[in-house]
């Protein structure tokens, strides 16, 4: 299984936006990884996490080994200042309506790094 | 043609300094190594924060089921109304201590939660370095029935 951002989930009210990620990846400690291939230094788990609405920093988080194998993090930041979409409700999708530019929002953008070296990156849009 | 080679390779010079400070705010990876090598809280706190005195407090929530059935997915959940400039989560169950060093951002409610490893029954603590330079603390003792952290 290739490790990745498997899914970014966000929730907006009263302009604060909660954030659900869900990380796909094996977390491996030190110690596990020695009981696995005798080798200390194939441990493997993220190491820092960056959430970005365009040039913002809204979450920036050193991590370490002792995260839950695929992972999940929660967090909050206030959104006011960013532009939040709105998404086509079901009938006007029937009607034939197609999505306004103006009405496309904001992404959020998750980077996390881990200790091999990868780096895994995703992007979700603020709506409603 | 020279010079317009040699600027075009300065500038992608450039470039290439300035991005990693765009990308990431502080790795404290980095900053601090001695954070994360650390066996104990207190080695832990004193390689991050110094010899600064720690505060108790009730303004950081901390929650943590009482029993956890198995040691490998621990749910933390914590939140804090003091005006911070860095928050720090350590455990004592575990062979290090350090689990996550936030930067908090002028975005951030300061809400969090996430699921850790334990590997036997321990303390869960949570530190804030306020703007005002001090150090809050509050902990919170949990069970674990079985250790996550041997896989």
């Amino acid at each position: 299984m290739a490790n990745k951002i498997s899914a970014i989930k966000i929730k907006i009210k009263d302009g604060v936006a909660t954030v659900r990620m869900a990380f796909s990846h094996p977390m491996m400690t030190y110690n596990q990884a020695k009981a696995k291939t005798g080798n200390r230094n194939d441990a493997n788990f993220i190491t820092h996490i960056t959430a970005k609405v365009g040039d913002a920093v809204v979450l920036d988080a050193s991590t370490s080994q002792f995260f839950s194998k695929n992972p999940i993090f929660l967090f909050n930041f206030t959104c006011e200042t960013f532009k939040i979409g709105k998404v086509l409700s079901g009938r006007e999708i029937d009607q034939g309506i197609e999505r306004k530019e103006s009405d496309k929002g904001d992404f959020l953008t998750v980077i996390a790094t881990d200790l091999q070296g990868n780096s895994y990156e995703k992007s979700q849009e603020l709506t409603y | 043609m020279d010079r317009r080679k040699f600027l075009s390779f300065a500038g992608s010079l450039i470039a290439l300094g300035i991005l990693p400070v765009n990308l990431r705010a502080e790795d404290y990876r980095k900053l601090k190594p001695a954070v994360w090598e650390a066996h104990n809280i207190d080695d832990a706190t004193k390689a991050l924060y110094g010899m600064k005195e720690v505060i108790q407090t009730d303004q950081i929530q901390i929650t943590v089921p009482k029993i956890n059935s198995s040691g490998a997915a621990v749910p933390v959940k914590f939140e804090t109304t003091i005006d911070a400039k860095t928050i720090a989560l350590f455990q004592d169950a575990n062979p290090e201590s350090a689990v996550a060093i936030f930067e908090v951002t002028p975005y951030d409610v300061k809400k969090y939660a996430s699921k850790i490893k334990m590997a036997k029954n321990g303390t869960v603590m949570v530190l804030v370095e306020g703007k005002d330079g001090k150090i809050y603390m509050s902990k919170v003792t949990t069970q674990v029935a079985a250790g996550g952290c041997e896989g």
